[in-house]
């Protein structure tokens, strides 16, 4: 049975500042979760083992979670659990809630196992000795991959909703704390850094000046580019200049269903290029 | 009896007709701002800059911008200007890489020298090809800085490859940049960290001022030879459920407004255009959609690449939230409604009889594919 890591960290709520579970890595152990029958899942934490927030990831209905006790910087110390490990996939969220949250972790992490790394995955399905993996684009796009195992994956917001934490199994979860072997002394944040609040930036807007009819003036006068076509037709005639109007651009296909690359489960061919 | 005119003609139906005012518009040259970019321009007249020339750069600053669809986007320009920055403190050069089909101009973007890279075979994975070719680039040159653009696009995933291979640890989220010091954003939005820049580092939108004025002299240099990774193969994109998407990522919106009483026609129409629903204030105010559908000044303000709107009249704030929108289709029965000006095709007619007509032809268009 294939091995499943999935990387978690203790999160912060945006506005009470509580500490609970990481929206990121629980939609990363939500993905983990999807493949709950076909593979082992180990959900690894590494930090302080007394910690609360850790209960509810357990109320997720894992059963069991390890913690390795170190404080600071811990992709060292997850570095050689996980080498010891040897999973086919390593989960985990694209970045913390609280820290420096800089998302460098699975970078390091995939780099420590010289395993490919997949960031924003949506999904995946684990084939032999390979996984297909759905990656997230910008602006709601999706794309397919194929990858050889072992690899390491990154989960963003557009990664699976996470189930509701169950307070009993969270209570009944067991944590198994296990002890570094090497501990690092270095810091998570370096002591040359300065950290200080944050200071509200001031946004950069494109201040129209005068009054308020120059202004109106000004957003009631953005014309389209090539100059308005005005057109009185019955609904029919009216229905086909819009249809060409989006064939013309690029707005529509005006045969979507017939492209065989955008069936799912079509063999694996090689598609364009990323980006 | 009041007799009609006997010299109007009769409008016809099914006739276009062009606005003759905004074609006379569009033809007069663009006036020139309050605050013109360089000092001693008049305004009408545009004389040529002298290209900025930096022959023996003491350092190089390699800055690799995201590109939307081939083109810079804004926070590609203030990440050329953030590498400005870097590099003018040292008077040394900035060298952008750009895939071989990026057609925008990068010497008026502040580019030095530009290196480029061509369109990989079909099935390679860009990212996984790019950061050991661009640590190769930079061991070559001995770059000091590589600046990537931090964001949901490649940047951000390229930018800590490159990082982790290099063992530094980069700044990220910089939201403040000067050479000495580079301010990064931490501990989501609370706190910020000071520190001075190291090799990589990533950078937000609003950073640096992007560059205008002398354009400079983008020289190209030898072109970035990508490897291979046999290891992952990208299978190229999957078809979503356009509807889904949020609305501020959309490609294609479906508005509706006070114009519109059948609703069920709208939602028909939206889910075979696959387009996703939006909605002036009147209807989410009566509840017909959902409040997150408002496209406006207090509601969303939306950048797709087609906006169609049916039965709204164009009042100014939501015209604010369409204002960077560039094909925008209006079916509104009157026309000398603000929002038919601002359309790039305006129909007059009624949005109840045009909705059912337009989803019966995209079905049969799609049947008979």
């Amino acid at each position: 049975m294939p091995e499943i890591a999935v990387l978690l960290s203790v999160g912060r709520h945006p506005a009470s500042g509580r500490a609970r579970r990481a929206d990121l890595d629980a939609r990363a152990l939500e993905l983990a979760l999807g493949l709950a029958d076909v593979a082992r899942i180990h959900a690894i934490h590494a930090g302080d083992p007394g910690e609360p927030a850790l209960r509810e990831y357990l109320g997720m209905g894992i059963g069991s979670m390890t913690v390795l006790a170190s404080e600071g910087d811990v992709s060292g110390a997850l570095a050689d659990h996980l080498k010891q490990l040897r999973p086919a996939v390593v989960l985990t969220g694209g970045r913390a809630e609280w820290g420096e949250a800089s998302g460098m972790l699975p970078y390091l992490i995939a780099q420590a196992l010289d395993s490919p790394l997949i960031c924003d995955a949506v999904s995946i399905a684990l084939r032999g000795d390979a996984a297909r993996v759905v990656q997230a684009l910008p602006r709601g796009g999706r794309r397919a991959l194929r990858v050889a195992l072992p690899i390491t994956l990154t989960v963003e917001r557009s990664g699976p909703q996470p189930r509701m934490s169950a307070f009993g199994p969270g209570r009944r979860g067991l944590i198994r704390a296990v002890a570094v072997d090497s501990p690092s002394s270095a810091p998570a944040i370096p002591a040359d850094w300065l950290q200080r609040p944050a200071r509200v930036r001031p946004r950069r807007l494109q201040r129209v000046q005068g009054s308020a009819a120059e202004r109106l003036r000004n957003i009631q006068s953005v014309r389209a580019v090539s100059g308005t076509r005005l057109l009185e037709a019955d609904p029919v005639q009216a229905a086909r200049a819009i249809w060409q109007y989006l064939l013309e651009q690029g707005l529509a296909e005006a045969a979507p269903a017939a492209d065989p690359s955008s069936r799912t489960d079509a063999a694996d061919r090689p598609g364009a290029p990323g980006i | 009896m009041i007799r009609r005119s006997a010299r109007r003609p009769r409008r016809e139906a099914g006739v276009i007709r062009r606005d003759p005012r905004s074609e006379r518009e569009s033809d007069a040259p663009p006036e020139a701002g309050p605050a013109a970019p360089t000092p001693g321009r008049t305004p009408g007249q545009r004389p040529e800059l002298a290209p900025v020339i930096i022959d023996q750069p003491e350092a190089i600053v390699i800055a690799v911008p995201d590109l939307d669809r081939g083109r810079l986007t804004a926070l590609d320009r203030d990440l050329i200007g953030a590498a400005r920055v870097l590099a003018d403190a040292r008077r040394g050069a900035v060298l952008v890489v750009a895939p071989s089909d990026c057609a925008d101009d990068l010497g008026s973007a502040g580019a030095d020298r530009v290196v480029r890279y061509a369109t990989p075979a079909m099935g390679t994975y860009l990212p996984a090809v790019l950061a050991p070719a661009l640590i190769g680039l930079a061991d070559r040159l001995t770059a000091s800085h590589l600046l990537f653009a931090d964001g949901p696009a490649a940047g951000g995933d390229l930018g800590r490859r490159v990082a982790a291979r290099l063992g530094v640890r980069p700044a990220v989220h910089v939201t403040s940049l000067t050479a000495g010091e580079a301010v990064c954003r931490a501990d989501p939005g609370r706190c910020e960290i000071v520190r001075a820049p190291p090799r990589v580092l990533l950078i937000e939108a609003g950073c640096a001022e992007a560059v205008t004025g002398a354009p400079h002299q983008a020289k190209p240099l030898s072109e970035l030879v990508l490897g291979r990774e046999p290891a992952i193969i990208d299978l190229g994109p999957v078809q979503v459920d356009r509807s889904a998407v949020p609305l501020v990522e959309a490609e294609l919106i479906v508005s509706a407004g006070a114009g519109v009483s059948d609703w069920a026609a709208f939602h028909r129409l939206a889910s075979e255009l696959g387009a996703a629903e939006g909605a002036s204030r009147v209807v989410c105010d009566l509840g017909h959609l959902a409040r997150d559908r408002q496209i406006g000044a207090s509601g969303a303000v939306v950048e797709p690449r087609g906006y169609l709107a049916f039965g709204i009249s164009g009042a100014p704030q939501h015209l604010q939230g369409i204002a960077r929108c560039e094909r925008v289709v209006a079916v509104n029965a009157d026309p000398h409604a603000p929002m038919m000006q601002r359309a790039d095709l305006a129909i007059v007619a009624d949005a109840q009889q045009v909705m059912p007509a337009l989803t019966d032809l995209i079905g049969r268009e799609k049947r008979r594919a």
